[in-house]
C-alpha cells in the first residue's frame, strides 16, 4: 500500500492527497501533538506536512522511504513552531484527582509531565522512538544526528523518566531491569 | 521492540495520549487548505520573498534572546502541571476581584497609552479644558534597555486591565520581516518573556481574564489566560465564525465574545453572535449586554435596531453608498437612510452607549442621526483627517458628549457641539465607566 501511495506521490497524482490523509494524518497528527503539545498546532503541522509532500513529491527518491520522509517534515515543522512558541502555555493535560496522588494514574500523570520537561529535542528523539517506532537510525536521520547522538539521548531520556515515574511512589518499573 | 515493562508503559501512555488529540479535520478542509495555498505557499514564493520570511523567524528568535530567554532555556512554567483555568464563568474568580493597582478618575475621563520607542506611559486624563488638562500618569512599562532592536509601536498598548497587567506588543525588524510578540507585564516593571501570551487582538475581562481573538494562523482560535499565571487554554473557532476585528467584544457576564457568521438563504448576509468562551456559540439579542469599553461597542440601537448599507454601482445616477438603520426584524428595503444629505458613504459609523444615536464619519466631517434627523457635528482637522480616522468610541458628559477617534496620529476627542477637537498624546484603551 505504501509503495503505491508513494508511487501517487512522486507521479504528482491528485488523488495522492487523499490516500496520504487516509494513510498518515494520524500517525502524522500524534507525533506532531507530542512534540507541539497543541492539538491545533497538531493539526496545522499534519496538514502542512501532507500537502508539502504532496506538492514536493518529487523529491522522494526512494518510495520505501515515504513514511520516514513525512515524520521527517513533520517533526521538523512541529519542532521549528515549538521553538518559536516555548512561550505559549500549555494546559491541555488531564487533572489528576487527588485520591489518586500516588496511584497508577498519578504515575502516568508524572512520566507525561516529565516527557514534557525533556529538552525539545530529547523530547522528539523519544517520540519518534516510543511512538512512530523508529530505530535509532531512522530516529538519527530524521533528527539529523549520530546514531550515538540519539542512542544516548534516549539513555539520558529514559534514566529522567524512570526517576519522575518513581517519584510518585508507583516503583513497579522502577526495580525492572 | 524492547520488553522492558517502563519502556512498554512509555508506549502505551504516548498512544493513549497522542487519542487525546484526533484528527478532527475532514479530507475536504485538507483539500481545500491545499487549495487555497495560503500557509502552505511557502514553496511557490519568490525566493526573495522566502529569504525574507526566513529572517522574520530569526527575528523572533532574537526577541527571545533579547530577552534572556536563551536557545536553551524555557520559561519555568512551560510544559509544567499547569495551574487550574480561571475563567470568567468559574464561581471562583467572579467571588475574587482582582484588586486594582490604581485609581482611575471619575466616569467619563479616558485612559491613554503614550508611546516612546521602548517606555511605555498609561495615563488618565479627564475632559477638562477640552481633554487639553494634564493627565495623571497611571504607570510606565519598559522594554529592557539591553534589548536595542526591540520597540513598541504606536499601536502595540492593546488593553489594561484591572489588576495592572499590561497587554503589550513588541516588535522587531521591519516590513516583511517585522515579527510581533505580545506579552503581559505589569505596570512599573520591565518586560520579560515570564508572561508571553499569543498574539492577537486581546482584550481584559472585569476579572483580570484576558480573552485573545487570534485570526492569523490557519485555524482561528480564542485564547482565554488565567489573570494570575498567564496560563492559557485554547478553543478552536468554529470554521463559520469570524472574531477578526479590533478587539474582542466581551459580555457584560464574561462568558463570551461577539463574533459573527454568515447568515441568510444564500450566506451573503452576516448575524452577530456570541461565542462562548466554553466553546458554544449562541445567538445575539437584543438582551445581550456587552462590556462598553471605548463607549463604540454596541451592535444595536436602544429599540434592537441595526445599522447597514450597501452601495450601488452606478446606472444614471452615478451610484453611491448609503448608510440606514433598520428596525428590529426589518430587511434593507425597510431600513431609514441616514446618510448625511448630498455626502458620500459612512467610512465608520457606531451607535452611541445608550443607543439613542448613530455617529457617522463621511470624508472628514462627523454626523450624529437620532430620531430627531441627521445633524452634523463636528469636522476633522487635515492631519487627521488625511490620517485613516475611524470612530472607535463615544463618551457622555453633563456639558458635551465626545466622539473619539483613532488615526495614524493618535485618539482625538471631538466635542459633540462642534466647537472643540484635541488630539490626545497617546491611543485611547478605555474609558471609565
Amino acid at each position: 500500500m505504501d509503495a503505491r501511495i508513494a508511487d501517487m506521490v512522486r507521479r504528482g497524482a491528485d488523488e495522492a492527497l487523499d490516500a496520504l490523509y487516509v494513510r498518515y494524518a494520524d500517525e502524522i497528527q500524534g507525533v506532531a501533538f507530542l512534540i507541539v503539545r497543541d492539538r491545533f498546532d497538531a493539526e496545522d503541522v499534519m496538514a502542512d506536512t501532507l500537502i508539502s509532500a504532496w506538492r514536493g513529491g518529487r523529491e522522494l527518491r526512494d518510495p520505501a522511504a515515504l513514511r520516514g520522509w513525512l515524520l521527517r517534515i513533520a517533526t521538523n515543522r512541529a519542532l521549528s513552531i515549538r521553538r518559536r512558541r516555548r512561550d505559549v502555555r500549555l494546559v491541555e493535560t488531564l487533572e489528576v484527582p487527588t485520591a489518586d496522588s500516588t496511584g497508577p494514574l498519578a504515575a502516568r500523570m508524572a512520566l507525561l509531565a516529565a516527557i514534557d520537561d525533556l529538552p525539545l529535542e530529547m523530547r522528539a528523539a523519544v517520540v519518534l522512538h516510543y511512538f512512530a517506532d523508529l530505530t535509532v537510525d531512522d530516529v538519527a536521520s530524521t533528527l539529523g544526528k549520530s546514531p550515538n547522538t540519539i542512542k544516548s539521548q534516549l539513555r539520558v531520556a529514559l534514566g529522567r523518566l524512570r526517576a519522575a515515574h518513581a517519584e510518585i511512589g508507583d516503583r513497579r518499573f522502577h526495580d525492572v531491569g | 521492540m524492547s520488553a522492558d515493562p517502563f519502556e512498554t508503559e512509555l508506549r502505551d501512555l504516548l498512544r493513549t495520549e497522542s487519542a487525546a488529540a484526533p484528527v478532527q479535520m475532514s479530507l475536504a478542509d485538507l483539500r481545500a487548505r491545499a487549495g487555497k495555498r495560503a500557509r502552505w505557499a511557502w514553496t511557490a514564493r519568490p525566493p526573495a520573498m522566502r529569504v525574507a520570511l526566513a529572517g522574520g523567524a530569526f527575528a523572533a528568535v532574537g526577541i527571545a534572546l533579547a530577552l534572556g530567554l536563551g536557545r536553551g532555556q524555557r520559561p519555568a512554567d512551560v510544559g509544567a502541571t499547569p495551574s487550574p483555568i480561571v475563567s470568567p464563568d468559574s464561581s471562583g474568580s467572579q467571588a475574587v476581584p482582582s484588586p486594582s493597582p490604581f485609581v482611575l478618575q471619575p466616569v467619563g475621563t479616558v485612559v491613554i497609552a503614550r508611546v516612546d520607542g521602548t517606555v511605555v506611559t498609561i495615563l488618565n486624563q479627564g475632559p477638562s479644558a477640552g481633554f487639553g488638562g494634564a493627565p495623571r500618569v497611571l504607570g510606565t512599562v519598559h522594554v529592557p534597555a539591553a534589548s536595542p532592536e526591540l520597540r513598541v509601536e504606536p499601536d502595540g498598548v492593546q488593553a489594561l486591565g484591572p489588576n495592572g497587567d499590561v497587554l503589550l506588543t513588541l516588535s522587531s525588524g521591519d516590513g516583511e520581516t517585522q515579527v510581533r510578540t505580545s506579552v503581559l507585564v505589569k505596570l512599573g516593571e520591565i518586560v520579560s518573556l515570564d508572561r508571553v501570551v499569543p498574539a492577537g487582538h486581546g482584550t481584559f475581562a472585569p476579572n483580570g481574564t484576558l480573552v485573545i481573538a487570534d485570526a492569523s494562523t490557519g485555524t482561528p482560535k480564542l485564547w482565554v489566560v488565567d489573570r494570575a499565571s498567564s496560563a492559557g487554554r485554547t478553543l478552536a473557532v468554529p470554521a463559520d465564525v469570524s472574531t477578526s476585528g479590533r478587539r474582542p467584544i466581551l459580555t457584560t457576564d464574561g462568558t463570551g465574545i461577539v463574533a459573527v457568521r454568515p447568515s441568510g438563504p444564500d450566506g451573503t448576509g452576516v448575524e452577530d453572535i456570541i461565542l462562548g468562551l466554553d466553546g458554544s456559540v449562541r445567538p445575539m439579542t437584543t438582551a445581550t449586554s456587552i462590556d462598553l469599553v471605548t463607549g463604540g461597542e454596541r451592535r444595536f440601537g436602544l429599540h434592537g435596531e441595526r445599522l447597514g448599507g450597501g452601495c450601488d454601482s452606478g446606472g444614471a445616477t452615478g451610484g453611491g453608498c448609503v448608510s440606514i438603520v433598520l428596525p428590529l426584524g426589518a430587511v434593507n428595503a425597510n431600513g431609514t437612510n441616514i446618510t448625511p444629505p448630498g455626502r458620500e458613504c459612512c467610512s465608520s459609523q457606531i451607535w452611541t452607549p445608550d443607543g439613542k444615536r448613530v455617529v457617522m464619519l463621511t470624508g472628514d466631517e462627523i454626523w450624529a442621526w437620532d430620531a430627531s434627523g441627521i445633524n452634523k457635528v463636528g469636522t476633522l482637522e487635515p492631519d487627521v483627517s488625511a490620517a485613516n480616522p475611524t470612530i472607535v468610541g463615544f463618551i457622555s458628559q453633563p456639558l458635551f458628549d465626545y466622539v473619539l477617534i483613532d488615526s495614524d496620529v493618535g485618539t482625538t476627542a471631538v466635542a459633540m457641539d462642534g466647537a472643540s477637537m484635541r488630539t490626545l498624546d497617546g491611543t485611547l484603551l478605555s474609558v471609565v465607566r
